[in-house]
């Protein structure tokens, strides 16, 4: 049942760009001139990304190599075990609402030293897939309109994402553990 | 916050490196980490690209739009406080249908100008309603089909199963999508009328 839901995972990239350069033909959208000008954007969004990589990238190495992550997640495991929190994916839970550019930049990290089709590759791969940049979309939305009294906004708001989190360790260790 | 997260990343590791007599491999590892976070970023840069070709060609055929059409019902029996032609309803299921496919880019202006028409027939602009508020969290809740970000990611680190865990984050959203409806109601219950 899983061996047929991966394969057809397989097909959902290739299934969606048909469909959309179809619809895009039978639209007469100029395909190439906006695919490239889409493309001009999604080189923007990296270049801004990039030193948010680049920072987190080596202070998350430099913490594991010193064996800082080890003291830590020693101190942390009878905390962690009981939950099924694997130590290595703390930072991520901690960075996840704040900022979508350090969380990418810190999946990216993981997936690199973990290996992407590792457990911890998959997990932070469905926690990141699954989550938004809470405190930003809060922050800038609320703004945009001026308000200023955000209410319950900001409890209901993390209080759903930490039941997102529990329920990708769940769902992750259910599928691939 | 974010700042101070990094300084203790960086400063721990240090001071661990020191006390531990690893801090050789900690120093010797800084630049080679730089190198490999940019030979990382490079190939991001490029699946990212790729991705917002594609995302913009969605938008601009009316593709989107169809997606969106599917989601309205849906709306209208949430935000039942709403008349039913309020132009809120289309731009926030254009919000979703893009955030469910992985289209960020796309799905902001649209939940922005939402944002807009919520706040106009607010009498006290001070305050969210509960109408913004239902409409945050659904967002942040971000029910996932294509998890495209990710999906590039995992790409560009070398998976073989790129889009192997997308199935896995729908799970997962449904069941925050769920429990976001279920405690904005309890929250909404307590927090009473807004003051």
């Amino acid at each position: 049942m899983i061996q047929t839901l991966g394969a057809a995972a397989g097909w959902l990239v290739p299934v969606f760009v048909a469909v959309v350069l179809l619809h895009g033909l039978w639209r007469r959208v100029d395909l190439l001139t906006e695919f490239v000008e889409g493309a001009r954007e999604g080189l923007k969004l990296a270049l801004n990304l990039f030193p948010y990589l680049l920072a987190i990238y080596v202070a998350v190495a430099a913490f594991r190599s010193s064996g800082a992550l080890e003291v830590l997640s020693r101190a942390l495991l009878p905390l962690l075990r009981p939950l099924g929190v694997p130590a290595d994916i703390l930072p991520l839970l901690l960075v996840r609402p704040l900022s979508g550019a350090a969380s990418s930049g810190l999946v990216l990290t993981l997936l690199h030293q973990h290996g992407p089709d590792s457990f911890i590759g998959r997990l932070v791969s469905t926690i990141q897939g699954s989550s938004e940049t809470t405190l930003y979309v809060l922050t800038v939305y609320l703004g945009s309109v001026g308000v200023r009294r955000s209410r319950y906004a900001l409890p209901l708001c993390l209080s759903v994402d930490a039941i997102g989190y529990v329920a990708a360790i769940a769902v992750a260790g259910w599928l691939w553990h | 916050m974010l700042n101070a997260v990094w300084a203790l990343l960086m400063l721990t590791a240090l001071g661990v490196g020191g006390a531990r007599g690893t801090i050789d491999s900690v120093g010797a590892g800084l630049f080679a980490q730089a190198m490999q976070a940019t030979k990382l970023g490079i190939d991001l840069a490029a699946v990212t690209a790729f991705w917002f070709g594609l995302s913009r060609i969605a938008e601009k055929s009316g593709l989107l739009d169809a997606l969106a059409r599917p989601i309205l019902p849906l709306l209208r029996v949430l935000f039942r406080k709403l008349p039913p032609g309020h132009p809120a309803f289309s731009l926030m299921a254009m919000n979703l249908a893009a955030n469910a496919l992985g289209l960020g880019s796309a799905a902001t202006p649209f939940g922005l100008k939402a944002m807009q028409e919520l706040a106009a027939g607010q009498p006290e602009q001070r305050s969210a309603s509960d109408e913004m508020i239902l409409f945050l969290v659904l967002n942040s809740a971000a029910l996932n089909l294509l998890p495209a970000g990710v999906i590039a990611m995992r790409a560009a680190a070398g998976s073989l199963d790129p889009s192997g865990t997308a199935l896995a984050s729908t799970i997962v959203t449904a069941i925050a999508f769920t429990s976001a409806l279920v405690l904005h109601a309890m929250f909404r219950r307590l927090a009473g009328r807004s003051a």
